[in-house]
């Protein structure tokens, strides 16, 4: 049950690399269908081990962030029918809920149950930040590849294959938004759980407070730049880029 | 019954003998009832293209088929017989459903890859259809060539690249912009191209088009043409940064965008890309305006070369596309086979059944004192006959034309059975003759 749908996400991530390295001209369905499939059998077993009360463990993290993952990249492919993300997404999914599937009881019990509504909520939306900011990294590697293409005068077939500049840059833009949202929601929930739970709205360790201050204040600088002085194109480009570093690490020090 | 096509093409024939054999679209049905007249052709049709003129045909022999169409166009056309001899290809079945798919799918066109083709060829089989020209063998023979088209379009990416100048440019402009709804396009000099390029855009989408010219009366008149806006070739600074498209195409014999004004422009801007073409010779921008980030400029030197990186690249599909033409082919062909085997069975039954049933109502007459029964087994036992003897012979050729049949084999099996080869029209495929 588990391994079908990594075997589905593995059947688009192979259609939707074909597309983007290999110059294929495989129709849009072929990579969207199965991830599709793929998302709805995941919801399913997430809705049933959820009601049974199995999902605990680090397994279920990286399998939710592999379902919020495909959850992103097929809305931002509902919006601008581009596969080039998917290029991107598909194989971060297909390792995420493979690496899952793989790991030992990742469906039974886990010792290390996350405890309470608020801590939950807190993980899930770091998740879906996480995961919107390598998007947004991701888009923003295909935009200055593409501005590479251009700006070279020589452009070779990958100007074909990744989409225009302005969508690009336009998905950059929204996505930064929804990530940025999440961030400082999770942020908030984290820090209500640590008031409860430790009577402090900050835990002390530096270690693990500073990447996530980092990270908020970088795509928070960003925005602020994008909307006050609309910063554009390249220079946000590789803005978002150097941000997600401060991801890694954030995501690196609390996994 | 063979499939004739005889014509001449770009590859080998000159303008010359091209321009004397055209037909004019407008007089086609005129052309085809005169082609008519000539004994010999079944079915008819005529492609006509500045590249090309092309007779398919499907007639009862070859030879005879040839002929009427050769006199036809010699004496309608009057070209000398020696001409046609010369330029002429004649091709016949194979050879000519490959050519058709071929040229249905653009791979036999000057610029290949190119789409008008498939639509001239649609409309000659139109105009012959309607005109009582084409009957069943060209219906399916051109019903399939439209379907490899789609299929070579679809499968490869034959005609996606541009291959001219201006819509190369309109191309990298959707690379940058996406769409061209709301841009600006800004004209500095009123040359041909420049307008050509401004009409592409326009033809997108693009919302505004600015025309700057050295003489305010022709940058008025080609705006006017274009639906746009002169302005003032002095003073276009705030044109400039309202520009997402700049074609620059003035005959200065020195630079007109220098990078300083580019760097003002983009400054006002605000990091919104800019794309400059610059198509004059001497070039119209200095050449470090393309350092500045979010400017992209292609000089005509730049957009020739990104031209035959692409017809270079529709060389490479085209090549996928002659692979699925011949998959396609080979499939027509099975078909074809299968459907005149099936024909000459459900033939050949007929004809036996005919047999039979005189033959038994002859014998019946000779011996009137049978009763219902003994007339019933002796219909049954004659019947029986048929069947068996027929039997073999069916299943083996069905297994041959599964593999090797040619047209040979089944004329072959035509003559065997006393059937006149090519001729067999009676009756419809029955439902246990399926090969």
């Amino acid at each position: 049950m588990i391994a079908v749908f990594v075997i589905l996400y593995l059947v688009s991530m192979i259609a939707h690399l074909y597309n983007l390295l290999a110059e294929g001209k495989l129709p849009a369905w072929v990579g969207i269908g199965p991830l599709v499939a793929g998302f709805v059998l995941q919801t399913v077993m997430f809705g049933y081990s959820g009601l049974t009360g199995q999902s605990r463990g680090l397994g279920v993290w990286l399998s939710a962030a592999a379902w919020i993952l495909a959850l992103l990249y097929l809305v931002a492919y509902a919006r601008y029918r581009e596969m080039a993300l998917g290029g991107f997404a598909l194989p971060a999914i297909f390792v995420l809920a493979g690496y899952s599937a793989a790991l030992p009881g990742a469906w039974g019990s886990g010792s290390q149950a996350m405890q309470g509504f608020l801590l939950k909520s807190h993980a899930f939306l770091a998740l879906l930040s996480a995961a919107s900011f390598f998007l947004l990294f991701a888009a923003a590697l295909m935009y200055v590849a593409q501005a590479h293409q251009l700006k070279s005068r020589r452009p070779g077939a990958w100007l074909r294959r990744l989409p225009s500049l302005d969508v690009l840059d336009d998905l950059n833009h929204k996505i930064l938004y929804f990530g940025f949202a999440f961030l400082t929601a999770s942020l908030l929930l984290g820090s209500m759980w640590a008031q409860s739970e430790h009577g402090a709205f900050w835990s002390l360790d530096p270690l693990k407070t500073l990447p996530l201050i980092l990270t908020w204040l970088g795509y928070g600088l960003l925005l602020v730049c994008r909307l006050t002085r609309s910063w554009k194109g390249m220079r946000s480009a590789f803005f978002s880029m150097g941000a997600f570093v401060a991801v890694l690490f954030a995501l690196a020090v609390h996994l | 019954m063979p499939i004739i096509l005889a014509g001449v093409s770009h590859h080998r024939t000159p303008l010359e003998v091209r321009e004397r054999l055209f037909f004019a679209p407008d007089a086609m049905p005129e052309w085809l009832d005169r082609l008519g007249r000539y004994n010999g052709l079944e079915e008819r049709l005529i492609l006509s293209t500045c590249n090309r003129v092309e007779v398919y045909s499907s007639a009862e022999s070859f030879e005879a088929g040839v002929d009427a169409i050769r006199s036809f166009l010699s004496e309608a056309r009057e070209v000398a017989a020696e001409t046609l001899r010369r330029h002429l290809y004649v091709l016949r079945d194979e050879e000519a459903m490959r050519h058709l798919f071929l040229v249905a799918s653009s791979l036999d066109s000057m610029v290949v890859g190119e789409p008008q083709i498939l639509g001239q060829v649609k409309e000659a089989y139109r105009l012959a259809q309607e005109n009582g020209h084409a009957g069943k063998n060209l219906a399916s023979l051109f019903a399939r060539a439209f379907q490899v088209a789609k299929k070579v379009r679809e499968r490869t990416a034959i005609g996606e690249a541009p291959v001219s100048v201006s819509s190369a440019a309109v191309d990298l402009a959707k690379k940058i912009f996406g769409g061209m709804e709301g841009r600006t396009v800004l004209l500095l000099g009123a040359g041909e191209m420049a307008e050509l390029a401004a009409r592409h855009l326009a033809a997108q989408g693009a919302s505004a088009i600015l025309v700057a010219n050295r003489t305010l009366a022709r940058a008025q008149e080609l705006a006017q043409a274009l639906g746009g806006r002169a302005v003032d070739y002095q003073n276009i600074t705030a044109e400039l940064a309202a520009a997402d498209i700049v074609i620059a195409s003035t005959g200065a014999p020195h630079i007109v965008l220098d990078r300083g004004r580019v760097a003002s422009a983009l400054e006002l801007r605000r990091d919104r890309p800019m794309f400059l073409i610059d198509i004059a010779v001497p070039r119209d921008v200095d050449p470090g305006v393309n350092e500045l980030e979010n400017v992209y400029l292609y000089d005509i030197d730049d957009l020739q070369s990104v031209v035959s990186a692409n017809l270079k690249g529709r060389e490479k599909e085209a090549e996928q596309g002659r692979l699925i033409v011949e998959e396609e082919l080979r499939s027509f062909l099975r078909r074809r086979k299968a459907e005149e085997l099936s024909r000459t069975f459900a033939a050949i039954r007929v004809q036996a059944e005919a047999f039979r049933e005189r033959e038994l109502t002859k014998t019946l007459n000779r011996l009137p004192g049978l009763d219902e029964k003994e007339r019933q087994a002796l219909e049954a036992m004659t019947r029986a006959i048929v069947n068996k003897l027929l039997h073999h012979p069916f299943a083996h050729l069905r297994e041959m034309a599964a593999e090797q049949a040619d047209e040979k084999t089944i004329e072959f099996v035509q003559r065997l059975f006393g059937l006149e080869p090519g001729a067999i029209e009676l009756p419809p495929p029955g439902p246990d003759d399926k090969a």
